[in-house]
């Protein structure tokens, strides 16, 4: 390293969070060297650049502590401007149905109002009253229920009585479970 | 090569494949291509797989060699562009005039914008494999670093196509918040200095990858960073460039209008507390001014003549040449 006098004054570097970015104006000392000198002097720059963004990050950035635990840096918009991939979307034509809502002030019904939404006392909150997530699905459709033997047993016997109960009721009938069968 | 045809949506799901493509307000990130022209080299072949596997998934990996020149005719990528949803193509290519090249192009529209040639340097290159540590995990978001005056040149060059070429290239998705432990990874771009006795040649382009791993700093609350170099290794010379078209480059920077609530200008509140703004009236023309009718003073009243003068021509806009005379006549 030369003496200080020599050296010109290092340029600052300039970051776009929001794409992680840094950029060092610095001009390069010269690679003409080994190998190895060549790389420990890359490395060099690039820990000074790492070194230089995370702390632009971890100073000029909001941290948050999200709901898992971890912390968030919130990146801002990015600066440096780049080339859209596609064009900006035509603006869509608006319809005659439109333009009359418009003239005439209709605007589209709110959830709330469509009374659909009915006021659910254990949550404390608005639920559909039907549909997804709807009120009147409970159980919140458990595809998979274990199965209580005890409880099978009770249903079955149940089952039998009800079904010897129509028989019986059946002209006066004999009390036996006649199985039909459909004709084809 | 027959254009694409346009699919009509017959149900929700091509509905949302088509959505997708078309263009929206807030884009999609890049997908990038990976081709091979018909004769490509180990080192090329190589260099893909390790630029393949930092992009994923983001990225299409074509195994069939193609026999396409980009600099003469790129109808064919553009084909590719539009069939995969691809705005970002690395066309890997090896001749004896141009050995190891990699031709990095970007698509607006589906149609060429920019394509830059990046030339290997075979010597110097090392692949992810040979740099025996522990790798990231793939999908996340790198770090940026570009070192070097020729990147932010005043003027357009090379360097500066190549630094916006390279930046949409690696810098994945844009995300509004990122978490801390996903800061894992660093990609360096250099440049050399432009030296005037080697001016012939021009500076190469060094990507180093490093991992990046930070230590506690007492007395302080940032960490230290260190870095160890992981990723692939390679030396760029750069070769051609074939910069956008002005027009398609206004077109392509062009923002859409946000939703986000304009501020209106010209309203202020006063120390009081009222709304206040500015009326602009436009220039009056003293010619068609409306001042009073002083019907007394009228030229013609006691004598009736043909040509009534209307000050302030309001309804007739000027003389009024009847063919008939019209007479006035005011009894006093």
């Amino acid at each position: 390293m030369a003496t200080m006098n020599e050296q010109p004054k290092a340029q600052p570097f300039t970051f776009d969070l929001g794409h992680l970015m840094c950029i060092d104006t610095n001009p390069l000392p010269s690679l003409t060297t080994a190998t190895a000198d060549k790389e420990a002097i890359l490395a060099a720059t690039a820990q000074a650049c790492a070194q230089g963004l995370i702390n632009q990050l971890l100073t000029a950035c909001p941290i948050v502590r999200s709901s898992d635990g971890d912390l968030q840096i919130k990146l801002p918009a990015p600066t440096t401007e780049l080339p859209r991939e596609k064009p900006v979307p035509k603006e869509k034509e608006q319809t005659k149905w439109d333009r009359f809502a418009l003239k005439k002030g209709i605007r589209p019904k709110k959830k709330e109002a469509s009374g659909k939404l009915v006021y659910d006392e254990e949550k404390g909150d608005w639920v559909p009253k039907y549909g997804y997530k709807g009120k009147n699905v409970d159980g919140g459709g458990d595809w998979l229920v274990e199965v209580d033997d005890r409880a099978e047993k009770d249903k079955k016997a149940e089952k039998v009585k009800a079904m010897g109960a129509v028989a019986e009721g059946v002209r006066g009938g004999t009390g036996k479970v006649k199985k039909y069968r459909k004709s084809r | 090569m027959l254009p694409i045809r346009e699919i009509k949506p017959k149900n929700a799901r091509t509905k949302r494949f088509v959505d997708n493509k078309a263009p929206q307000q807030t884009e999609n990130p890049r997908t990038t291509l990976f081709l091979k022209y018909t004769t490509c080299s180990e080192v090329l072949h190589l260099v893909l797989n390790d630029i393949y596997a930092l992009k994923r998934p983001l990225a299409i990996k074509f195994s069939k060699k193609n026999n396409i020149h980009p600099f003469e005719d790129p109808s064919s990528l553009e084909f590719f562009s539009e069939k995969n949803d691809a705005s970002l193509m690395v066309f890997a290519s090896h001749s004896k005039k141009r050995p190891h090249c990699l031709n990095l192009v970007r698509f607006f529209g589906y149609k060429v914008l920019d394509m830059i040639e990046l030339s290997v340097i075979p010597e110097t290159m090392r692949t992810l494999s040979q740099f025996k540590n522990e790798k990231t995990a793939t999908g996340l978001k790198p770090l940026l670093s570009f070192s070097g005056s020729a990147f932010d040149s005043p003027t357009a060059n090379a360097y500066t196509l190549a630094k916006s070429v390279l930046l949409e290239l690696f810098k994945g998705p844009d995300v509004a918040e990122i978490d801390v432990e996903g800061l894992q990874y660093m990609l360096h771009f250099s440049v050399d200095e432009e030296d005037d006795s080697s001016s012939d040649s021009k500076p190469q382009i060094h990507l180093r990858s490093y991992l990046l791993k930070t230590k506690k700093v007492p007395n302080s609350n940032l960490p230290r960073v260190e870095v160890e170099e992981m990723g692939p290794r390679i030396d760029f010379r750069v070769g051609r460039i074939q910069e956008a078209d002005p027009d398609m480059m206004k077109e392509a920077m062009r923002k859409p209008k946000t939703s986000e609530a304009r501020t209106k200008k010209n309203i202020d509140t006063d120390v009081i507390g009222d709304k206040v703004g500015r009326i602009h009236l436009g220039k009056q023309d003293l010619k068609t001014l409306q001042t009073r009718k002083m019907k007394g003073l009228k030229r013609s009243r006691d004598v009736v003549d043909g040509d009534e003068t209307m000050e302030g021509a309001e309804e007739e806009g000027g003389e009024l040449e009847l063919g008939g005379e019209k007479r006035v006549r005011v009894e006093v």
